[in-house]
């Protein structure tokens, strides 16, 4: 694999963890979060906005069929038919954050953190377009780098 | 006796088992073309939506009826889908309707169930096979698959008592042997269905007594091992019938789509008769060899057909009539894409054996855009025959690569003027110093310090003189030798200025500006030498290409693939090749140097895409030349498509062309053949839209007609004038104040502005 920036460079949620919020978020939790979401206001988070160019907004019902379908994959934790979901989604609406979160989920839970990582830096570039993403991402870096971190700790054990 | 008889049917016996179960063909790959998607979308025409469904062998009637066929009228197309098992989410077979408005598609409706589509997939076309040099080729059908009147015309003709005999058809040879023996001569078999695939299948062609004894032997055994229908199964994809130059057609699935285009399942009933027929002599009755002799044994297979009850006197009378239509998209046997297809190998044999590839009948799904690559292939040619007549030259070569930068995945690739040629593959092999289309980068370097450099920094444009340590002289100038003097970095950028990008690098550090060009991803060996800030780095095409996607895509990298999956040929997923990427820039960083290639496109050097793409803009480009016109580059995007194209000569003798003449109308020569999403003119929210006094570099009220908007990162320091004159007024060094929307959107117009 290509060299990946080190995480260590990431905007590090590890220094919020003394607040509690981070430490305490489960990968179940943040699936629910990412692919269930219960309230309306959830479910818009990242979702794409009129004033973005390109006409994305015209190929909802299409990324929200393949959003189903990519809920239903995480559901029977079928990862790999997920992501191909996710980033055929992608291809139609590449603007939408949330996907991009949903797509770092998958990675994070097939162990590729270091290509998790960079798609939550995704989401996070497309921040001016994604309101109330922000914890959401926060919480998958953190995820992440808990688990980066334990294998961290377990490779000096060896 | 007896027991030797039984050991030798035991043997036999266990021969017929062992090898009927495992005798499973050697299938080669197939490579597949990117699937066309179907929803609500601005970029996909009617005439597109037709080409793919001809591609792919659907028949245009007036009203559709069955699977493969499809119907145009106005802005309404109905198809009867042929579905797909993809390995992710399989495509049902069904009838759809598509409708376009004003060349926009609108909406998508299952008619069967009648509900709207949101999304689908067509069936993919297939691009090319890997197969040894020699081989057998099928397209497999299970039993329950094949056509019924198909399986009746079969056994009608070639073993009447198929299912009712039990291997052997004694009354057949019985009536063989009268036959023959009035005709004093061999003149009728009366082989059955199950002795010819006895005999295709472990025997030898002789004629000999003990050859017919064993085959009688072994055709007994296998009905008692295996039931009719797997017995047809097997015959129907085992049977020859054909060559295509060192491939043998096997089985009437791949008859059907070699000689009709078509499917087994949606052939008419005489091309059903055509290919039945051939059994008896697969290349004297070969349609295309020998049109008359395949007609007349057609027409003996319908009257067997009509006797046997199957048509009526009258229908079989109307077949007769009608001419073998034959198909002429399948009838190239030679390797399509030979650029692209090489790719597709060389990433194929880093995971999989010789073994896997040429003979386990695997799926291989591609990047590929097959139309646009097929335009791309047509343009090549088109355009450097207009260069050399224009130039009196002759002898150019040149290569094209174009991907979506935002997942990497390559649409289309050409490496030689002579796309059919499988030989030196420029786009991917040809390793030319690049040119000025590396000055983004030395640009991205300073924009990615916006504490210390903004687009209006300004830089020093004069002769300068540089001694290596070897002490030889370098002068480098500009292209029209001029002096700029002072110039901003959007200006520096736009009009492609030598001395300016060489005082810049001068003052950023070679060693750091190498670093970051490795931190990007720059492969090439090279120093740190000044000379490396006008592009004598050298790299192919396609690393060009990559190099790019981070300009194209908010600072992201992300490695170009050919490949998306492979499948095995039940369509199980073996392989997925996922998005990869790398975040190499800040994105206001990417945001910074697009703007500035943007104006590139508009009024500098490459504004002539203007005029060439004028749907497509705003675009961003960079147009690039090597020492002595040697090598014509020119890189550009928009929202969704990145491309690169080079000109050149193989003996790197000069060209005379500069990227703006030659690599540049080739680009827009091949972008012309697909729908460019513009390039968005969003602006990360650390980007501020200024309007800027570009002589002083100032910023000036909004109002002030004598300004450009230039976005500026929040944290650089401009020069901030309270009236329009600039120069009157001096005023102090400040952050850039917060711009509302409103401006942000002027900026869009004003930047629609420029292609107007």
């Amino acid at each position: 694999m290509k060299a990946n920036p080190p995480l260590s460079e990431a905007p590090v949620v590890l220094e919020q963890k003394d607040d509690g919020r981070h430490a305490v978020i489960t990968p179940a939790q943040l699936r629910e979060e990412l692919f269930e979401p219960r309230d309306e206001k959830l479910a818009s988070k990242g979702a794409i906005k009129p004033d973005q160019s390109g006409g994305e907004i015209e190929s909802n019902a299409a990324t929200a069929s393949l959003a189903r379908l990519a809920s239903k994959a995480v559901a029977d934790e079928d990862w790999e038919r997920a992501k191909a979901a996710l980033e055929r989604a992608l291809k139609i609406a590449p603007s939408a954050a949330s996907i991009w979160r949903q797509l770092a989920y998958c990675y994070y839970q097939t162990g590729d953190y270091a290509q998790a990582f960079a798609q939550v830096q995704r989401a996070l570039s497309l921040s001016a377009f994604d309101e109330g993403g922000s914890v959401l991402n926060q919480e998958l870096i953190g995820l992440i780098n808990s688990q980066v971190e334990k294998i961290d700790s377990e490779s000096v054990r060896d | 006796m007896a027991v030797f008889t039984a050991l030798y049917w035991a043997w036999l016996d266990r021969r017929v088992a062992d090898t009927f179960a495992t005798s499973r063909w050697s299938l080669p790959a197939k490579v597949y073309a990117r699937p066309l998607e179907l929803y609500v979308r601005d970029n996909l025409t009617l005439e597109r939506l037709e080409a793919e469904l001809r591609e792919l062998g659907y028949l245009k009637v007036e009203e559709v009826m069955n699977r493969g066929q499809y119907s145009v009228h106005d802005e309404t197309l109905i198809f009867y889908a042929r579905g797909f098992s993809y390995w992710d989410a399989p495509e049902e077979t069904r009838t759809v309707r598509v409708v376009f408005e004003k060349s926009k598609l609108s909406s998508i409706y299952d008619l069967d169930s009648e509900d709207s589509i949101d999304l689908m997939r067509l069936d993919p076309v297939l691009i090319g096979k890997i197969h040894p040099r020699r081989f057998e080729d099928r397209e497999l059908l299970s039993f329950g698959s094949l056509p019924t009147n198909f399986v009746n015309v079969l056994v009608a003709v070639e073993d009447q008592k198929f299912f009712v005999h039990n291997g052997i058809d004694f009354s057949a040879i019985a009536r063989a042997m009268v036959n023959n023996f009035r005709a004093k001569r061999y003149k009728q078999g009366a082989s059955t269905l199950t002795q010819q695939l006895v005999k295709n299948f472990y025997l030898s062609s002789e004629r000999t007594l003990k050859r017919k004894i064993t085959e009688i032997f072994m055709a007994l055994s296998l009905e008692i091992s295996h039931s009719k229908e797997e017995i047809l199964e097997v015959y129907t994809n085992e049977v020859f019938l054909g060559q295509d130059g060192n491939r043998a057609i096997h089985g009437f699935g791949l008859a059907s789509l070699f000689y009709f285009g078509k499917p087994l399942d949606e052939i008419s009933v005489p091309q059903i008769a055509t290919l039945v027929g051939m059994v008896k002599g697969p290349s004297i009755y070969d349609p295309r060899r020998h049109p008359k002799a395949s007609s007349k044994r057609r027409n003996v297979v319908l009257d067997v057909m009509r006797s046997a009850g199957l048509i009526s006197l009258s229908e079989a009378d109307i077949y007769k009539q009608q001419p073998i239509l034959l198909s002429q998209t399948m009838n190239a046997s030679k390797r399509k894409h030979p650029a692209f297809m090489s790719l597709v190998h060389r990433q194929l044999q880093r995971d999989y054996s010789y073994k896997d590839l040429n003979e386990s009948g695997l799926s291989i799904f591609t990047t590929l855009d097959w139309h646009f690559q097929r335009h791309a292939e047509k343009m090549i040619p088109e355009i450097l025959e207009a260069i050399e007549v224009d130039r009196s030259k002759t002898g150019f070569q040149a290569a094209a690569v174009v991907a979506d930068p935002r997942n990497g995945e390559i649409l289309a690739l050409v490496g030689d003027r002579n796309p059919r040629l499988n030989g030196f593959n420029r786009a991917i092999d040809a390793i030319r110093p690049i040119g000025s289309v590396i000055k983004p980068f030395v640009y991205a370097y300073a924009l990615s310090q916006p504490e210390r450099y903004s687009l209006v920094s300004r830089l020093n444009d004069r002769k300068i003189e540089w001694t290596d340590p070897k002490g030889v002289v370098w002068e480098p100038k500009n292209y029209d030798g001029k002096e700029y003097g002072s110039v901003t970095i959007l200006e520096a950028l736009t009009r492609s200025l030598n001395l300016s990008v060489i005082a810049l690098g001068f003052e950023l550090g070679l060693k750091q500006i190498r670093e970051y060009l490795v931190s990007l991803g720059v492969e090439s060996k090279f120093t740190a030498v000044p000379s490396m800030l006008l592009g004598s780095v050298e790299m192919s095409p396609l690393q060009l290409t990559e190099l790019y996607t981070p300009l194209a895509n908010d600072g992201f990298r992300v490695p170009l693939q050919s490949i998306k999956n492979v499948s095995t040929k039940t369509q199980q997923k073996i392989t997925r090749y996922g998005l990869e990427m790398r975040k190499v820039m800040e994105v206001e960083t990417a945001h910074l140097v697009r703007h500035a290639l943007m104006r590139v496109a508009s009024i500098g050097t490459a504004r002539s895409l203007k005029t060439s793409l004028p749907k497509a803009q705003p675009l961003a480009g960079k147009t690039g030349t090597s020492n002595d016109n040697r090598d014509s580059w020119f890189v550009g995007f928009g929202g969704d498509k990145l491309g690169v194209t080079w000109v050149g000569r193989d003996d790197n003798s000069g060209t005379g062309l500069t990227g703006g003449s030659g690599a540049l109308p080739l680009w827009a020569a091949i972008m012309s053949g697909t729908i460019v999403k513009p390039l968005s003119t969003n602006y990360s929210s650390k980007i501020n839209i200024s309007n800027i006094e570009l002589l002083s570099s100032s910023m000036i009220p909004a109002s002030c007609p004598n300004g450009e908007l230039v976005p500026i990162h929040e944290e650089s320091w401009i020069r901030q004038s309270k009236g329009c004159d600039s120069a009157l007024e001096r005023g102090r060094f400040a952050p850039v104040p917060f711009q509302k929307n409103k401006i942000r959107r002027s900026m869009f117009d004003r930047i629609k502005g420029y292609f107007d």
